[in-house]
Parts: structure tokens; sequence; C-alpha cells
């Protein structure tokens, strides 16, 4: 499974750096956050390096005005049209067109398509995804077409939807989907339910043969890698590592308010703010939190160095770099060749991360709401249900 | 009733008329043909004609060796009104119905051969477009000889024509307990082969444990309906044929996707799980 990067705020530079120090992944672009302007230079310089930009239509709530999505040619076009128009062809044609003409633009060689956020997953939603699928083609050039599959929380929670989409999904003329699931939570999930349900979600999208991409992931996530996921995709902010539909309607805060410094040790799958690494230094831990090598990032080095980690020079920019860096290392680590070794590989990565943050926190070492400990039976239980659910065809046809 | 008098008249090639059974739908008479046992169906009059129609043509393009042929079929009139028949060889023994009745949990390796022989008739129907629909014990024939027949596609479907269920009705048609969920509910653009297989899977999960799943402690219809549509059935553990099992549990999966996705594909998994060989 590959990392991209899903755009949000602030991002134009640790997308140059990090997709050059990578030498791989891509980055997923975002109306929202970026001009179109900005869209277009981005992309041009992301593939100019080799790497793949998409651009994300985020055409998922009609309603939705944020003031920079509304800047883009295509969003003022669904904004106007009424939901209905955009049953008809030159409704959805006023959304496609420039929508693609920016990818084109930007040198996308894939387009997404735009798709409503399901809420639930109706006739009518199903409906609506053909229709602009069958669009989509007219408009595409032959370019591949990757579907938007969003859904609400609600919906991912319901077994039933997710299965109609999955039984929808088979008939569209799509070469892949791009999945985009709302969280029932600011950024970790505590759900086991919803957890499951992405994971059969995607699974059941794969096996149609097509890759599928997930947007708006963390290291919660992580799973995805055994359920077939191609890719996915996240970023520096909560925002883009958690879907709220909120982030599309103003007022919103582009990012947070508060600067606290997050850093990301893989090895417990937490997150702990530096002065919990100056109490894992007194204790005697901290070694033990330095990132394994394999995980290929550097730049929590300066941690590690001698001094007290909260009185080092460690800011947004390292911490984000380091998160996303560990994250590509960890999908990279996870890749398998049966769902077998998918699945051992998942459970060997959650128990021992449990062990690991079990002994920080005895330590003292928390990582707030950011500390994994209440989610590796959340997981664990998922990796459960993937297995009795889908686990006769992963089996039999693993990608 | 039916006027035996009239049918000998409309029927001038058939001996020894005899009633055997009457459903809702049709009456079934036993008979002979140039010395040959043969079963007569007639239709009652009020039934859906494309649906009869339908069954006639979907059963005479088949070539399966569990279905038997139809040796004759069209509309004649019997006394004053015009019926829809069709002629089958007669096949001697008893439904599988019959047999559970008798031994609820027959022994495993003739549970293995009619796993065997569903699946591939179920690819026979598949490469020729059909459904059967209908899949359950009381539709399955063991003849005397021991061979397994499948009848009765009263409710076949056609893929590639018009469905005759109307789409706005809430539920299709099924037998309660070995229907689909997907068909149950009337979503069309799922009904394929995959629910024939969750048939199959009722029957064969029913032969190993000894008693209908969905009806076991359940008070009326809903319940039923109930633990098809919302709840996977409890696993089997059996040491010595857990692959055939697991097997087993996969076909009955609540949902379409969960299944094998094609009735070859089905088999193939079950040769797999099973190192079976062919049936005779």
């Amino acid at each position: 499974m590959q990392l991209y990067l899903q755009f949000g705020h602030g991002m134009i530079e640790h997308t140059k750096a990090l997709l050059k120090s990578w030498g791989d992944g891509g980055v997923v672009l975002s109306p929202r956050d970026l001009t179109r302007d900005q869209i277009v230079n981005v992309g041009q310089a992301v593939t100019k390096l080799g790497r793949e930009a998409l651009l994300d239509p985020q055409c998922f709530a009609h309603d939705a005005d944020h003031h920079r999505l509304m800047t883009h040619e295509h969003f003022k076009a669904f904004s106007a049209c009424a939901t209905t128009s955009l049953f008809t062809p030159q409704g959805a044609r006023d959304v496609i067109k420039p929508l693609f003409a920016l990818g084109v633009e930007l040198g996308a060689q894939r387009h997404i398509v735009p798709g409503l956020l399901a809420r639930p997953v109706s006739q009518d939603w199903v409906s609506m995804q053909t229709h602009l699928i069958a669009i989509a083609k007219e408009e595409a050039a032959g370019r591949p077409l990757l579907a938007t599959v969003a859904l609400s929380s609600d919906s991912v929670r319901a077994e039933a939807d997710v299965e109609a989409v999955i039984e929808a999904a088979a008939k569209w003329t799509v070469e892949g989907f791009y999945v985009v699931a709302e969280s029932p939570s600011v950024y970790l999930v505590d759900d086991p339910v919803w957890t499951a349900n992405v994971l059969l979600l995607v699974s059941g999208l794969r096996l149609h043969k097509k890759p599928v991409l997930v947007g708006y992931s963390n290291h919660q996530l992580l799973c995805l890698a055994a359920a077939g996921a191609d890719v996915m995709a996240s970023g520096t902010w909560l925002n883009v590592r958690a879907f709220p539909i909120d982030k599309f309607y103003q007022p919103a805060e582009d990012e947070e308010s508060r600067r606290t410094i997050w850093y990301y040790c893989p090895q417990s799958l937490s997150e702990y703010k530096l002065p919990f690494l100056d109490i894992a230094k007194r204790v005697g831990v901290l070694p033990l939190m330095k990132p394994d090598p394999a995980f290929g990032s550097s730049y929590a080095d300066p941690l590690f160095a001698g001094p007290d980690p909260s009185t080092v020079n460690w800011r947004e920019p390292e911490a984000f770099r380091h998160y996303l860096t560990c994250l590509r290392g960890q999908c990279s680590l996870l890749a398998a060749s049966s769902f077998d070794e998918a699945v051992a590989k998942q459970k060997a990565l959650l128990n021992t991360s449990s062990q690991v943050s079990k002994q920080f926190v005895s330590k003292g070492v928390r990582g707030d709401y950011r500390d994994f400990n209440g989610y590796f039976d959340v997981n664990l239980a998922a990796i459960a249900v993937l297995e009795h659910a889908r686990g006769a065809r992963l089996k039999k046809e693993w990608p | 009733m039916i006027d035996l008098a009239a049918l000998r008249e409309a029927f001038a090639e058939l001996e020894n008329l005899a009633v055997l059974a009457e459903s809702g739908q049709k009456q079934v008479l036993r008979a002979s043909r140039a010395g040959t046992d043969v079963v007569l169906k007639l239709i009652k009059p009020g039934q859906e004609a494309e649906a009869v129609q339908r069954e006639i043509q979907a059963v005479a393009n088949l070539n399966c060796d569990y279905v038997p042929q139809v040796l004759d079929s069209g509309k004649r009139k019997i006394g004053s009104e015009e019926r829809l028949f069709i002629v089958e060889p007669y096949i001697a023994g008893e439904s599988y119905r019959q047999q559970l009745q008798r031994e609820p949990k027959p022994p495993l390796d003739f549970v293995v051969r009619l796993a065997d022989v569903l699946l591939r008739a179920c690819c026979d129907f598949e490469a020729q477009g059909i459904v059967h629909r209908d899949l359950k014990p009381e539709n399955l024939l063991i003849g005397v000889e021991g061979k397994i027949w499948i009848i009765d596609f009263g409710i076949v479907r056609v893929l590639d024509a018009t469905s005759i269920t109307p789409t706005h009705r809430a539920f299709g048609k099924f037998t309660l307990g070995y229907g689909a969920p997907e068909q149950m509910r009337n979503l069309k653009p799922q009904i394929d082969a995959r629910a024939d297989l969750f048939s199959i899977g009722v029957i064969l999960y029913e032969s190993l444990c000894g008693f209908q799943p969905y009806y076991q402690g359940k008070h009326d219809q809903m319940d039923v309906v109930r633990h098809v549509t919302d709840q996977d059935l409890t696993p089997l553990v059996l040491p010595q044929a857990q692959g055939f099992v697991d097997f087993v549990m996969v076909l009955c999966a609540r949902f379409a996707s969960r299944r094998p996705q094609t009735a070859r594909q089905a088999l193939e998994w079950f040769l797999e799980a099973t190192n079976a060989t062919p049936a005779k």
C-alpha cells in the first residue's frame, strides 16, 4: 500500500520536500485549500517529479459554502445548480467539464469523478453516481476515472449501505475508486463497527479488481493494507487525517488554533506532546521511542540527541514530515503477498504496539487523546470482522 | 377436481393416468407413454401464463444431467378449458425432504455428493442464463438408484428477460428460509447465480446440523425474515471436514458480495476444499 499526501492548509512545501525525498507517492489536491493557480503549480511540480497528482472535486455537499471552494469554476457550477439539475446531462457537464479541464492543466493522469456524500445510500444516490460517471466518461477523453465513494459516518456504520455500494459499484464504468468515509470523531475512532465497515467497503470494492484509494486517513487506517487498499492518503492537520464534512462549510477554522506539537511514535502507534518525551527521558524509556530506521524518518533525530525534547527547536514542519514519513514506512512494511500474510502483519503490529504503548503508560508516558491504547481492540475487532466476512474471497482473490 | 375422462381424451398418447399430487399452482399426474413412465404437469387456470412459459422454455433449453428433460409441452383443450402442460420423465424415488424427515443428518459423504451435484447443476443454470430461485429439499428428488434430480423451475428467473415480478414489490418470490436475502427483498439487479448458491448453502447446512437453521426457535415468519437478513448462521465445526464446512458457511453469507461470485467459482472452491471426485 502506498501513501499519498492529502492536501490541506499549508502543505505546498511539505509536498515538494517529501515527494522528492521519498521517490514515490503522490498527492490529492484540495480546491478547499488551494487557489486555481496553486493547484496548477503544485500539480505540475508533482508530476515533474514523476509522482501522481489527483484533483479531489470535493462535491460532497451541495450546500457547502467554504469561501475558497466557491472560487473554483466547477464548484460554482455545482453550488449554483439544483440537485435535480445535476441529474441532467447538461447540469453534470457544467460541473465536470471545468473540473477535468483543471485536471488536465495540472497534469493529472486520472480524473476523480465528483460524488455526493451518501446520507444514506439510497437508490437516488446510486442513480446520481451512475449518471455522473456516465457524463464523466464522455468528458474524460480516454483518461481513466476514479469514482468518488463518499459515505456519511451513519452510512459507513450501516452494513447494508456498505454492501449496497459494493453491489452498485460492480456496474460502474470506472477504472478505480476514491473512498471518503466520514469519521464519527475528530481523529481516532473508538467505534469498531465503523472501522470494520470501512475495511468491508474497501475490500469489497477492491474485489472488483480495480484500484482503491482511501482519502483522509491516519495511522489507525493502516489496517486498510489487509483490505487490499492500493493507496491511503494522509496529511498534516487533523482535518485531512479524518474526514469532517464541516470543513467544507463557513465558518470553519482552516487549521488548529492550538499550536501543540505532537511527536508520532510508530512503535506505539501513538502521538505525544513534547513534555511527555521529557518524562520519557526521566524514566528511561526515551530511547525506546526513537523511530526505527526502517521507517525512514530522520526528522525526529534532534529529539533524541541529548537535551530535553521540549527544549529542542522542533516545530510543526518537522513533526508533520516525521509523521508522514513514518506512515509511509509503515505502509510499505505492511505490504503482503497474501491475505493471510496481511492479517498476520496487522495483528503483529497491533499486538507489538500495544505492548510498547502499555510499557510507556506504566512509566507515565501518555499520549492524551492521541494515545492508541483505547484503539488497539477496535482495530483487532475490525480485522476479525474482515476475516469473517471477506476472508474466503480475499484468500483466493488477493490483489 | 380433475376430469380424468376429459384428460384421457386430450392426451390420447398417455395411458394409465393417475393423480400424484396437487399444489396451488398445478396438478401432477403419473402416466405411461409408449411404455415409458412419465409425469404430466397441468398448470391450473389463472396462473401467470408468462411465468409458466418461461419455466418451460428454461428447462427445455437446459442441458443438465440433473434436471429431467421436457418431453413435451404446450397448450391443450381439456373439456372446455385450454390448459398449459409439461410432460417429463417419471422419477421413482422420494424427495430429499422425505429423506431428511427419516434421517435428519445424512452421512457426510452423501452431503458432499449432494453439494457436488447442486453446484454442477448451478453451473449449467448459469451457462444458460437462468437462476432457479427455489432450491430446497422439497425440490430435490433422490431416485431409487440414488441419483439426485432438481425439479420445479416454477419461479425461475431468466436473466436477460424482463422481470415478471413488479419492481415496486417489497418482497420477491422465494421460499422462506431458503431464499437469499436479496431475492426476498426483490433486489433484482443483485439476483443471479449467487442467490442459488445461498439456497444450496442452506440445504447443506441443514444436512450437516440436522435442522433448518432459520426456522429453529422462531415464533413467526417475520422472525425468520429477520434472521435471514440480519444475522449470519452460527459457524459449524466439523474437524474431519472443516474445509468443506467453511465452504458451506461462505455460501450462506448474507450478502451476495461475500459468496463466490459465480457458480463456476463456487464449484472450483468446493473442489479445492474437498478434493471431491466428480459426481456420477
